[in-house]
């Protein structure tokens, strides 16, 4: 009931105007705009890489020019001018700061808006954030607790030039350079990111926490994140993300590659509250998102949860490759649309292993004039005996003027593989909004209430911290969708 | 649905519809419609007009009045004794019927636009308000050659308040067999329909029906796909109005390296419309089955009730079954599902009656039987439902060698 009154809380707190919308002011060293082999050159140049990389870049880079932007999706996508992109800049700091108090205090207070715990984090259970500002990860703490359990979290960029072999042996192993358009996109451009690597054995300490934030104008962010779980190892990742308000539209085309060895389990959680635009969609984000992990050994397991709210278009689709024996993989989804968002959004779960298994529970929320798209593949192969699929996709229109939608594919080339998929689409119901009405709360209240109700399933697979944070903005999402 | 000012004519859109095949080819994976049924092979294919041959009256499977199409040409039709009630005429040289009719099929679409590019023959059949036609009406697809094509266009016109029973026998030998059948039922009409597809272990076989329902319509339809090397079977629902009804059932059973594709599209433009899907597919050897099935509800569909439940079961290792139902949905105040399940025979099923000891072979039999049964429950009108029960029967028999 607490996580209700905060919910009411926030929705009254939200006046109409995005919570996390403004602009700080810092200066930032800028690449050229527009996409060329020279800015890849720029960017590898301004990271330092060894030239492996740059030969890495540029592959992928020539791959792109070769492709087209998927067309399949339920998007109505403008075109993308991609040489009106900055696709490098980076806060200007002569140094990489080496602890909070170097950072820049503008910075921090940025930080502070957001409520992103950098300062009080030490109070907090357990939580290292490594805060990625536009491109550039300016700091990361409980380095050394994880340090002393042989836990690497840090920038990809230093893993590419710490971590070398690693970085050379796992990255684009799982969504390979050409995997798609915007994957290619990444490949060749990505400034930042994170890297961790979960030692044999190891059961990481804390939950680890990226907080994405987009600010300078005109800057795509192109992030990419390697996690690499050894036998028998577990760690809970989790990825939050607000953005300021601005006018032009941003592209934002990241990568994730997870790859879970024997015995290891991964739990990938992400709330995502990019600007959504204003009413007509106007000036929102694209979040064009590849997100993909490997479980490599028997018995491993990926687990994706995600909380998609924000973003004037969403195109995103974590998916599991189950290639190891017995291996398991879960999507829990809550996606929200609200004004003119449009999202498309769901999972793919490749069973190659004997024996492999995997749920998926969706559950999309589309007001306004917004549409909401669930689209995913279950695939089994021959060689994956006696699999399991459970798939549960439920949509809650609120209001007349949406769309809610749901495209499955499976394919199943194994006899003894199951699939089961159901899907159901329904509104709130008047004696649901009639009850909470008579028990005293408004509308919007009662929406917000009954709407956590319908994703519960969901949010139960947050971690709590972010889990609270979650209901908030659901309530917040939907503000104005009622009366 | 396609807005008419966009062809003004019927050479106009036939233009458009050749052009457009030029720029296209024959899609395959790309293409998301056709994402699980490429018709690549068919680049490699001699495809020629069939040639006009004489008919020779064959009888049918099923007791009715038959219309034969040989080869994908029209039946000689002053000869055809039909009953009163029923009047078909040949509209291939009438244009303007022509084009008014292909306004009412999906505009961008490869079979519409394949339908009016080659057409070999076009023939309207107008079934009568007063009349009482209690005999079916079976439109027969016969013969052809292996370096032919068959584009037959049907447009049947069902007055309100009508009745009839229809039968697609599709049995034909051309490379590719790709009728169209358009059918308008009028306000209160009600139409029994079965789509049998049996062609020639050769043919490629790309079918399309579209119902297109007025106010308190209601249609009966079940297919079942058996026959060809490669099948799209797309059946379209258009509720044109309010407060209408249909029922559009399939089997496919596929066997040695069959594709079996079955395609459907629900559209609920208007409120209080009722729909209902069953899909079962049943696949051996080396088959592979396909079920695409999309419902759609506008924005002013409300009370919309669509239902959809598509199960397949796979009797081989090497077989493959691939499925994407599809909502689509726009108004809030609708009941709309899907279900799908891909799986094999239980074993446990298999073991209790094995244990009361029927062999393994009949064991089969029972099971596949059973599962397939309850969809063809769905047919009701008994001759219909008979007769297709015969045919699946008879091929659950086949495959598990239980004859």
């Amino acid at each position: 009931m607490v996580a209700t009154v905060e919910t009411i809380e926030a929705v009254e707190q939200a006046t109409g105007a995005y919570k996390y919308g403004f602009v700080t002011d810092i200066e930032t060293e800028k690449s050229p705009k527009g996409l060329s082999e020279d800015v890849i050159r720029f960017i590898s140049g301004k990271k330092m890489e060894p030239e492996w990389m740059l030969t890495w870049r540029l592959k992928a880079y020539r791959y792109w020019l070769k492709m087209t932007p998927p067309d399949w999706a339920k998007l109505n996508v403008p075109p993308i001018d991609y040489d009106n992109i900055y696709y490098y800049a980076a806060p200007k700091s002569a140094e990489a700061p080496k602890s909070l108090d170097e950072v820049d205090p503008e910075l921090l207070r940025t930080y502070e808006k957001l409520g992103i715990p950098l300062n009080e984090q030490k109070m907090l259970a357990g939580v290292a954030v490594d805060a990625v500002f536009d491109s550039v990860s300016v700091a990361t703490t409980f380095r050394e607790e994880l340090a002393k359990a042989g836990v690497i979290f840090c920038p990809i960029s230093e893993a590419i030039r710490e971590y070398p072999d690693l970085v050379r042996k796992y990255m684009g192993s799982v969504v390979p350079v050409s995997d798609n358009y915007f994957s290619a996109l990444n490949s060749a451009v990505f400034t930042d990111g994170s890297f961790v690597y979960i030692p044999k054995g190891v059961r990481c300490p804390m939950e680890l926490s990226t907080y994405f934030r987009i600010n300078e104008k005109n800057t795509g962010q192109f992030e990419r994140t390697l996690i690499i779980a050894e036998d028998s190892s577990y760690v809970s990742y989790l990825e939050g993300c607000t953005a300021p308000q601005r006018d032009e539209n941003q592209l934002h085309a990241a990568v994730v590659e997870l790859v879970a060895q024997t015995d290891a389990e991964i739990k990938y959680s992400t709330v995502q509250n990019w600007y959504p635009g204003d009413e007509t969609g106007k000036g929102g984000i694209y979040n064009f998102v590849t997100k993909r992990g490997a479980c490599r050994g028997d018995r491993s397991k990926i687990s994706w949860t995600q909380v998609e709210t924000g973003s004037a278009i969403t195109w995103k689709y974590p998916s599991c490759v189950l290639k190891g024996k017995d291996s398991v993989g879960e999507f829990y989804s809550v996606a929200v649309t609200n004004g003119a968002q449009q999202a498309d959004t769901g999972t793919k779960m490749i069973h190659l292993g004997e024996g492999s298994r995997s749920t998926i529970i969706s559950k999309g929320i589309s007001a306004g004039r917004s549409n909401n798209t669930y689209r995913g593949l279950v695939e089994m192969n021959k060689a994956a005996e006696n699999s399991r699929n459970f798939t549960q996709c439920d949509s809650l229109l609120v209001g007349d003027t949406c769309g809610a939608h749901t495209v499955p594919y499976m394919v199943s080339r194994n006899p003894s593989a199951k699939i089961e998929h159901e899907a159901t689409t329904s509104r709130i119901s008047e004696d649901q909004l009639f009850y909470c009405l008579q028990r005293g709360l408004d509308e919007e209240e009662a929406v917000s209430l009954i709407v956590n109700g319908f994703c519960k399933e969901v949010m139960n697979e947050l971690p709590m911290e972010f889990a609270v944070e979650a209901q908030k903005l659901i309530g917040i999402s939907l503000e104005g969708s009622v009366g | 649905m396609q807005p008419e000012r966009l062809y003004k004519t019927w050479a106009d859109r036939k233009e458009a519809a050749q052009s457009y095949l030029e720029s296209v080819n024959w899609p395959n994976g790309q293409t998301e419609a056709w994402k699980f049924t490429s018709l690549s092979h068919l680049s490699d294919v001699v495809l020629n007009p069939p040639k006009q041959s004489s008919s020779i009256a064959r009888a049918a499977r099923l007791d009715g009045e038959v219309l034969n199409f040989t080869a994908g040409l029209a039946p000689h039709l002053a000869a055809a004794s039909l009953p009163a009630g029923i009047i078909a005429s040949d509209i291939s040289g009438d244009k303007a019927i022509c084009h008014k009719a292909f306004a009412l099929l999906p505009d961008n679409h490869h079979l519409t636009a394949l339908s009016a590019s080659c057409q070999t023959a076009a023939v309207k059949i107008e079934i009568a308000g007063s009349a009482k036609i209690d005999t079916p009406l079976i439109l027969q697809f016969t013969d052809g050659k292996i370096d032919e094509a068959s584009h037959p266009f049907i447009f049947i016109d069902i007055a309100d308040g009508a009745h009839l029973h229809l039968a697609e026998l599709h049995e034909g030998a051309s490379s590719l067999s790709q009728p169209l059948i358009l059918v308008r039922l009028g306000q209160g009409s009600t139409l029994d329909h079965i789509k049998l597809q049996d062609e020639a272990n050769h043919t490629t076989h790309l079918g399309l029906t579209l119902f297109r329902l007025d106010g308190q319509a209601n249609v009966n339809s079940f297919s079942v796909s058996k026959g060809s090397q490669i099948t799209r079977m797309e059946t379209h629902c258009f509720f044109a109005a309010p407060d209408a009804q249909a029922a559009m059932s399939a089997v496919y059973l596929g066997c040695d390296n069959q594709h079996h594709d079955i395609t459907t599209v629900v559209s609920h433009e208007y409120a209080d419309c009722k729909s209902r899907q069953l899909i079962r597919g049943v696949l051996d050897d080396k088959a592979r089955g396909v079920f695409q099935g999309r419902v759609r509800v506008a924005p002013d569909a409300q009370k919309t009730d669509g239902q959809q439940m598509s199960r397949a079961l796979l009797l081989s290792r090497d077989a493959e079954a691939d499925a994407k139902p599809e909502l689509e949905i726009f108004a809030d105040d609708v009941v709309c599902s899907h279900g799908a399940t891909v799986g094999e025979l239980d074993e446990t099923l298999l073991f209790y009656l094995k244990s009361r000891g029927i062999d393994e072979a009949e064991a089969r039999t029972m099971l596949i039987d059973a599962f397939l049964v309850d969809t063809l429950e769905e047919i009701s009108y008994q001759p219909f439902a008979d007769f297709l029960r015969g045919q699946v029967s008879g091929w659950t028999a086949r495959q598990t060698g239980v004859e």
